[in-house]
């Protein structure tokens, strides 16, 4: 079930403090004078389904620019403003409650809320959801299709994109219309240009990729010609010629450095990978297989340290022959260390022996000074002082024993002291001499002895044993250590010009295989056809162009039945259209004016025309204007609430413009509609008012409301009398 | 096609000008006759362009070739297809379009689809095609291509062409 409006409540609208009223089923008619609240009664259900759509100056209507929502009390302020309009649904009775609380702003949403039958409240966007389930009409809709106001009608008619709007809307064919679109768009020649297209684009990236290997290949070729290998020498099998020089070499090397290199398989193309990679390995493998350089730098180590051994050998003996030679020369010339050691125990003795007998003599010759002492202070000069004994000449004696032979005698024992003492010297210093040179000798003997010892430590083990001579065989060691190191020098060359050669054939073989696959990718990219894709990509074409083929004759079936549809659609509508037209116009059998359909170039557009063929709207009066916007707007009613949507009418003042007799057959035509979906109509007294105040059928609620209190301006909307009939 | 084809039909494209239809024509025709055509009848001047008898059965063909993706029939082609098929032959329209990712399209003729005059994209002809055919005569093509380029290409190159026709026994000049 649709829903339906049965009750209206307000509070503070417009118009209206406050006020409630029920509507009929089937026609609800408001009736007063101008400014008694007809306008805002009616106002105020739409206001509730869609509030500030509705009253916006851009609603499209022009009487909304000087609408005031709020009631204005006597002081002139707005205050709280409430609508309630309950809808009667399948499941009961529905409440749409719009509120704005006074001092609102423009841009303030209000607040509305749905109250459902179960008694739970919705708000907000689930509230405007739950309208679109309902069924009810969008403000779009509400105001083209199902609402009339006070506005004239020729500006519902006037504007043409408007009127073709509003015709489209009558007749349904908006739906229409996007279905011709949508079958327009699926021509098969917009598809086949679209698969043109794409095979457009398919090509031109096919003709890329098949030039690229071929560039690529041409890469190569230059590449390497830049490396010796000139195109014309450049064959499948070069790479494998290549790799396996490569492993022909590594073998010679590893002969020539003593080491057995382990080498791939190349046999054929595909072990080629296996030995781009052993290639790329080899030089470091070669130098860990070879140990030259570890080789090298030992010998060289031991050569050196040889060699600074054999060359302090020399010097060694040269330094103990020099010593040796000037021992030999001291002991020759004054004996050996026992000789001079023997001749200077005898010359201490002969030394020893003349002192003794100086200092006797010493001694006498104190003794014989000390005795002429005494005798030359005797009484007795003759006279011995010591006996006494009677000793002539005894003073002269000594004194002559003084003055001439004793003093002879201890200079001559004097000079044979000094002589031996200088003798004694003398082999002193000689011997301390040729002890000297003996030591030195032993020393320069024990240094050869060590120069020695270390050139045994270079020697082979056995050395000892083999009895030759040390330095010999050093020399005979060092000569072999120096030929090891010019070996080994060599090999370090050769493994140097081995590698270097091999860094450059790697190159080489590098640069030939991807020669040779961009080859290969050349050779497959250049017949595409023979590929699986290619086949596929025709049956792909082969089935869009038989899909295309099948869309236009689908089209064509689905277009012609869109095309006969539409025209049934407006045959029908035009039949409905007339029917209301002629209720108002009291000339029903008449053709009246039709919808008619015409496609331009920007697309469908409607207008309408009279019976024969003509635009009529430049020819009818405001009266007919009114008749025609009138009859199609109950016309998109009886077309909407036929279709099963919701749908109820409200006309502000529909008689506007219209004389007696138009607005009796107006209440004709409203009264037929309102058997069909609810009708509310406000009207002022008068030909209209009257046949649908006293009418019968279909049933109908009658509200007369008061006139307005000229000394109460503030007083607001009130209802005078109710009647249901 | 093959690149390599493209490239020839191209270059012979370039070289021949206005004859390149017919040399193409004849090409396909030698193409039919290696692919065992029993008879191939070459119209040079009038009617249909080539009438072959394969697997016993009557064929007409309008042979067309283009550059790009399209093609345009004229009504004396149509008319001619048409009045093949009252005679009883199966009439094709065969197409060689320009592009690389085109093939020979074989397409059964259906009369009153295709509008003399009007300019029709190859893709539409492709739900007729006639696989068989196509598939007998598509190597044989760029075998003929390949072997006969330079005699198409040269100062006579339908005289030469006509004179590699007139060895097959089942060829025929009307």
């Amino acid at each position: 079930m649709t829903p339906r409006p049965v009750r209206i409540e307000l509070r503070g609208f417009r118009g209206w403090t406050e006020g409630a009223f029920e509507l009929d089923r089937d026609l609800t008619v408001i009736v007063g004078p101008n400014g008694c609240g007809k306008s805002s009664a009616v106002n105020a259900l739409e206001w509730c389904l869609f509030g500030r759509d509705a009253e916006l100056k851009a609603s499209g209507i022009d009487e909304r620019a000087d609408w005031e929502v709020a009631h204005l009390d006597e002081r002139g302020v707005a205050g709280d403003v409430e609508v309630r309009l309950a809808l009667e649904t399948g499941e009961g009775t529905a409440r749409l409650v719009r509120r704005r609380p006074a001092g609102a702003k423009p841009r303030d949403e209000d607040d509305f809320s749905v109250e459902l039958p179960d008694e739970s409240v919705l708000r907000g966007v689930e509230a405007v959801q739950w309208m679109g389930a309902a069924g009810l009409p969008e403000w779009g809709t509400w105001r083209r299709a199902l609402c009339q106001h006070q506005e004239t009608a020729r500006a519902r008619l006037t504007a043409s994109g408007d009127r073709s709007t509003l015709l489209a809307s009558l007749l349904g064919l908006e739906t229409h219309e996007s279905a011709r679109e949508v079958l327009e768009g699926c021509k098969p020649g917009a598809l086949v240009k679209e698969i043109d297209e794409e095979v457009g684009a398919l090509e031109r990236d096919l003709l890329a990729r098949l030039a690229r290997p071929a560039e690529e290949q041409e890469e190569c070729e230059r590449g390497l010609a830049a490396l010796d290998l000139e195109r014309e020498r450049l064959r499948p099998t070069l790479a494998l010629e290549l790799a396996r020089g490569l492993l022909e070499r590594a073998r010679a090397l590893g002969a020539e450095l003593g080491f057995a290199p382990e080498l791939p398989d190349c046999e054929s193309e595909h072990e080629l990978p296996r030995v781009a990679d052993w290639v790329a390995r080899w030089p470091e493998r070669a130098r860990e297989a070879a140990r030259v350089d570890a080789r090298l730098r030992r010998a060289s180590g031991l050569r050196a340290k040889l060699d600074a051994a054999d060359q302090a050998v020399g010097p060694a003996e040269e330094r103990w022959r020099q010593a040796r030679d000037r021992a030999a020369g001291e002991v020759r010339a004054r004996g050996d260390v026992a000789t001079q050691e023997r001749l200077l125990s005898e010359a201490r003795k002969a030394r020893d022996e003349a002192e003794a007998a100086l200092r006797r003599d010493d001694a006498a010759r104190a003794l014989v000074r000390d005795a002429r002492e005494v005798l030359r202070h005797a009484h007795d000069p003759e006279a011995c002082p010591v006996c006494a004994a009677r000793a002539p000449g005894l003073a002269a004696r000594l004194e002559a024993e003084l003055a001439a032979g004793g003093e002879q005698r201890h200079a001559a024992l004097e000079d044979d002291c000094g002589e031996r003492g200088a003798r004694v010297e003398e082999l002193e210093r000689g011997l301390r001499a040729t002890r000297e040179l003996v030591q030195a000798e032993a020393d320069a003997r024990a240094s050869l002895d060590r120069a020695h010892g270390a050139l045994s430590e270079f020697l082979p083990a056995g050395h000892a044993a083999s009895g030759r001579d040390p330095l010999a065989a050093a020399r005979a060691e060092l000569e072999r250590l120096e030929r090891d190191v010019r070996d080994l020098e060599r090999g370090r060359r050769v493994l140097d010009d081995a590698l270097r050669a091999h860094h450059a054939d790697a190159e080489r073989l590098r640069a030939v295989q991807r020669w040779r696959e961009a080859v290969l990718r050349a050779e497959r990219s250049a017949d595409p056809t023979s590929s699986p894709a290619w086949r596929e990509l025709q049956a792909a074409l082969d089935a869009a162009a038989a899909f295309a083929a099948d869309l236009e004759a689908l089209g064509g079936m689905a277009r012609e039945a869109q095309e006969r549809a539409s025209e049934e659609r407006e045959r029908e509508v035009n039949e409905r259209l007339g029917d209301h037209y002629g209720r108002i116009t009291g000339d029903e059998g008449a053709a009246g004016v039709r919808v008619r359909g015409k496609r331009t170039p920007k697309g469908l557009t409607f207008d309408l025309e009279d019976a024969r063929g003509k635009r009529v709207l430049a020819t009818l009066n405001q009266a007919a204007l009114n008749s025609v916007s009138l009859a199609l707007l109950l016309a998109q009613a009886e077309e909407r609430a036929r279709a099963g949507r919701a749908a109820f009418v409200v006309l502000d003042e529909p008689g506007q413009s219209l004389d007696d007799e138009h607005q009796a057959g107006l209440a004709r035509a409203i009264e037929h509609l309102a058997a069909i979906c609810p009708v509310i109509v406000a009207t002022p007294p008068g030909a209209l008012a009257e046949r649908l105040v006293e009418g019968r059928e279909p049933s109908r609620r009658v509200l007369k409301l008061a006139p307005r209190d000229p000394g109460e301006p503030r007083r607001g909307a009130r209802i005078e009398s109710r009647e249901e009939r | 096609m093959k690149p390599e084809v493209h490239e020839r039909l191209r270059e012979l494209s370039d070289e021949t000008d206005k004859e390149y239809g017919k040399l193409v024509q004849k090409l396909l025709a030698i193409a039919f006759l290696e692919a065992g055509a029993e008879a191939v009848t070459d119209r040079c001047t009038q009617g249909i362009d080539l009438e072959l008898t394969w697997r016993g059965r009557r064929r007409a063909l309008e042979v067309k070739t283009c550059a790009g993706g399209t093609l345009r029939l004229g009504a004396k082609d149509l008319a001619g297809l048409a009045a093949r098929e009252e005679g009883g032959a199966t009439a094709y329209v065969a197409v060689l379009g320009g592009r690389l990712l085109d093939e020979w399209i074989i397409a059964r003729f259906h009369r009153g689809e295709l509008a003399p005059g009007e300019l029709y994209s190859i893709t539409r002809l492709r739900p007729y095609r006639e696989a068989e055919l196509e598939a007998a005569v598509a190597a044989k093509f760029d075998d003929a291509l390949h072997e006969h380029r330079a005699a198409a290409a040269g100062r006579n190159g339908q005289r030469a062409l006509d004179d590699v026709l007139a060895r097959y026994p089942g060829y025929r000049r009307a």
